[in-house]
């Protein structure tokens, strides 16, 4: 079991090789299959004395009030951590110069978070190159990191190099100026779907890594439970639609006498197992799989107008009842080839996928909007992503096809 | 009564036989990667034992099943079928051989004769490959007891592809290695994780370089060639690297 200040302590970074995915526990999975079916046979019993909410008597959340119950996420408050880590480690060779790659999973705010460590600490941000200066090797980009007299923060790599023959060589000539220290003191953020490609592509030794540590149940549950209750300053209580379960436990200082002894639910562990345990994809699910119980006097800012020693119910969708995103029984190669190539750039612009894959810019845009109304691709601001709901479906499916995938 | 049996038997076996070779492929064609390639293995296994069965059944309904019987009564098929249907008999023999030695298996990309395609059924006597025109041929198995048959990823995902290129012999060979590395290692259908090489050699006419690397998928090999030609010959432009004319001659000063 883990110690409680290490659980409560949600940002961890740590070298890629202590990275562990959440999973599913198997005994979970047998316990909950067990108690499912106990359930079952109890509840043709005891049916009046379950407190089960039949979706359609529930009503979707106002985005008003989800901001405040499970709000985005501040990627301020991993910057703390981060710098603590990168102390230990700047600290232990004072004397040469040092580059560390900070590796981030998608949807995982990585190079927010590293864009924000770099304005705390007034380090150079260096932005990224255009894929125009990227395709014609324009070393200029490499020169403005060079002439930098402090450590450097460059926040997304897999925006620095493209997957064509002209895209690789400034990344390349990074990596040996680095090795070379010819580039001074610097902090490289990566995704982990370009670092696994990169790897391939440059032949000189990466910098040493760190990772943020996966978001496991426990680490999940403390953070909706702390997100719930910082902005919304009234306890909450999320109960499973199903079965009345809670989701989220209940310290047993605060809890309710209606509600000692419910037992929780395997949803967080299952939402963790899903997510793989990446903070910005579980709260997507999390916004998606929140309800509430209609109430004619409530407005959509009413939740927080009851007194504040009034506990509030929510309720939670049981995690096989959510509507995930499914890969059209149609997909084609090409699909597949296309949201690869958006994950080993963790997004691309409809103009640079035409110069980087084999299809005509029709042929792309088809297939991207196909891909869009399946939910597993997102447009914003004319980068094309995949999107955090589509994202564990769709790294499944790129697996179980051969493509090269992350190591997380 | 015992006609009536053996009939029975046989239709049913052949029904079996036949359904399994059409449900099978249709599943296959519902997964991808690896899952496509297990179901489709799963046909010669299943049709060996609904032969090895309706054989059985069929021999213990005609004479009591002792060993000396057994043996007198494949004693005298073999000597009609011997005669009669040499050819025939080979091949499905040969059939029950590729069964466990599995020189071939649907999904496979074999090569036999000059005629290159892939495995879509495999029957008693032959079995069938579609080749990259769409021309459906038709192989008889006995062509395994004297023939190569040449197996381009034998049951694995893992098809090597090679992309030629002649270029003039007055070129830089490390720019063009180099170049032509990126230009497998950019490549949208490669499969990152396994090798790629390039290898040089001279011609009487042109340096030829043959840069090979696997696809992700084995069915998007001709797509594979095609992107490694088309973007290598852009990559090579751009070296400056000039390639012979088609027909020329031997060139003079080499």
């Amino acid at each position: 079991m883990e110690h409680t200040e290490q659980k409560r302590q949600l940002w961890r970074y740590v070298p890629l090789s202590d990275y562990v995915v959440p999973q599913a526990t198997m005994s979970r999975s047998i316990k909950g299959g067990i108690r499912g079916l106990w359930q079952r046979l109890r509840v043709a019993k005891e049916k009046s004395e379950d407190p089960q909410k039949p979706e359609s008597d529930l009503q979707q959340i106002p985005n008003i009030i989800l901001e405040k119950i499970a709000p985005n996420t501040d990627w301020q408050l991993p910057v703390g951590y981060l710098k603590a880590a990168l102390d230990d480690r700047f600290g232990a060779e004072p004397n040469e110069t040092t580059t560390f790659l900070v590796v981030g999973l998608p949807h995982g705010g990585n190079a927010k978070i590293l864009t924000a460590l770099a304005r705390e600490l007034e380090w150079p941000l260096i932005t990224e190159p255009s894929p125009e200066q990227i395709l014609s090797r324009d070393h200029s980009w490499l020169k403005q990191i060079e002439k930098q007299d402090t450590p450097w923060v460059v926040p997304a790599l897999e925006r620095c190099y493209l997957r064509h023959v002209h895209g690789l060589t400034l990344v390349r000539q990074m990596f040996e100026k680095i090795n070379t220290g010819t580039m001074g003191s610097g902090i490289i953020g990566c995704d982990s779907w370009a670092l696994a490609y990169l790897k391939h592509v440059v032949p000189d030794r990466l910098p040493d890594a760190l990772v943020a540590q996966a978001f496991d149940d426990s680490r999940i549950t403390w953070w909706f439970d702390q997100l719930a209750s910082t902005r919304f300053q009234k306890p909450i209580v999320f109960r499973q639609t199903d079965n009345g379960k809670l989701v989220l436990p209940v310290e047993p200082a605060q809890a309710d006498p209606d509600i000692t002894g419910i037992e929780t639910s395997a949803f967080i562990n299952q939402l963790a197992a899903h997510s793989r345990g990446i903070p910005g994809i579980a709260l997507c699910f999390w916004r998606k799989a929140l309800r509430k119980e209609p109430d004619k006097t409530m407005t959509n800012t009413s939740l927080s107008e009851t007194p504040s020693d009034m506990k509030t119910t929510l309720w939670v969708l049981p995690w096989d009842k959510l509507d995930h995103p499914v890969l059209p029984s149609s997909i084609s190669p090409e699909s597949s080839i296309l949201l690869h190539n958006l994950l080993l750039h963790n997004g691309l612009s409809k103009g640079v996928l035409a110069k980087i894959l084999p299809f005509s810019s029709n042929v792309i845009t088809k297939m991207a909007l196909v891909l869009k109304d399946a939910g597993l691709v997102e447009e914003n601001e004319g980068m094309w992503k995949v999107s955090p709901l589509g994202y564990p479906i769709v790294r499944q499916y790129l697996n179980g096809e051969g493509y090269l995938t992350d190591q997380f | 009564m015992v006609i009536i049996k053996v009939t029975i038997v046989v239709v049913a076996a052949f029904l079996l036989i036949t359904i399994s070779q059409r449900i099978f492929p249709w599943l296959a064609e519902r997964f991808s990667g690896r899952h496509r390639l297990y179901v489709l293995a799963s046909v010669p296994f299943l049709r060996l034992i609904i032969i090895v069965v309706a054989v059985w059944m069929i021999i213990s309904s005609i004479i009591e099943p002792t060993i000396e019987n057994f043996f007198a009564l494949l004693g005298a098929l073999g000597l009609a079928l011997g005669f009669a249907f040499k050819d025939y008999a080979s091949s499905l023999i040969a059939g029950i051989v590729t069964l466990y030695e599995i020189p071939y298996r649907l999904g496979d990309w074999v090569s036999v004769e000059g005629a290159y395609g892939e495995v879509k059924s495999i029957g008693m006597r032959s079995f069938e490959i579609i080749t990259p025109d769409d021309t459906v041929v038709v192989i008889p198995h006995l062509k395994l007891w004297d023939k190569k048959i040449f197996n381009s990823n034998d049951g694995s995902r893992n098809l090597q592809c090679a992309a030629d290129f002649y270029l003039h012999p007055n070129h830089n060979p490390k720019a063009v290695i180099e170049a032509l590395l990126d230009t497998a290692l950019t490549s949208s259908y490669l499969q990152v994780q396994k090798p790629i090489n390039v290898v040089a050699s001279e011609k009487p006419w042109a340096t030829q370089y043959r840069l090979k690397a696997y696809p992700v998928e084995p069915r998007d090999q001709f797509r594979f060639i095609t992107e490694l030609t088309v973007r290598g010959k852009e990559a090579l432009a751009e070296l400056g690297v000039d390639f012979p004319a088609p027909y020329a001659q031997p060139l003079d000063q080499f």
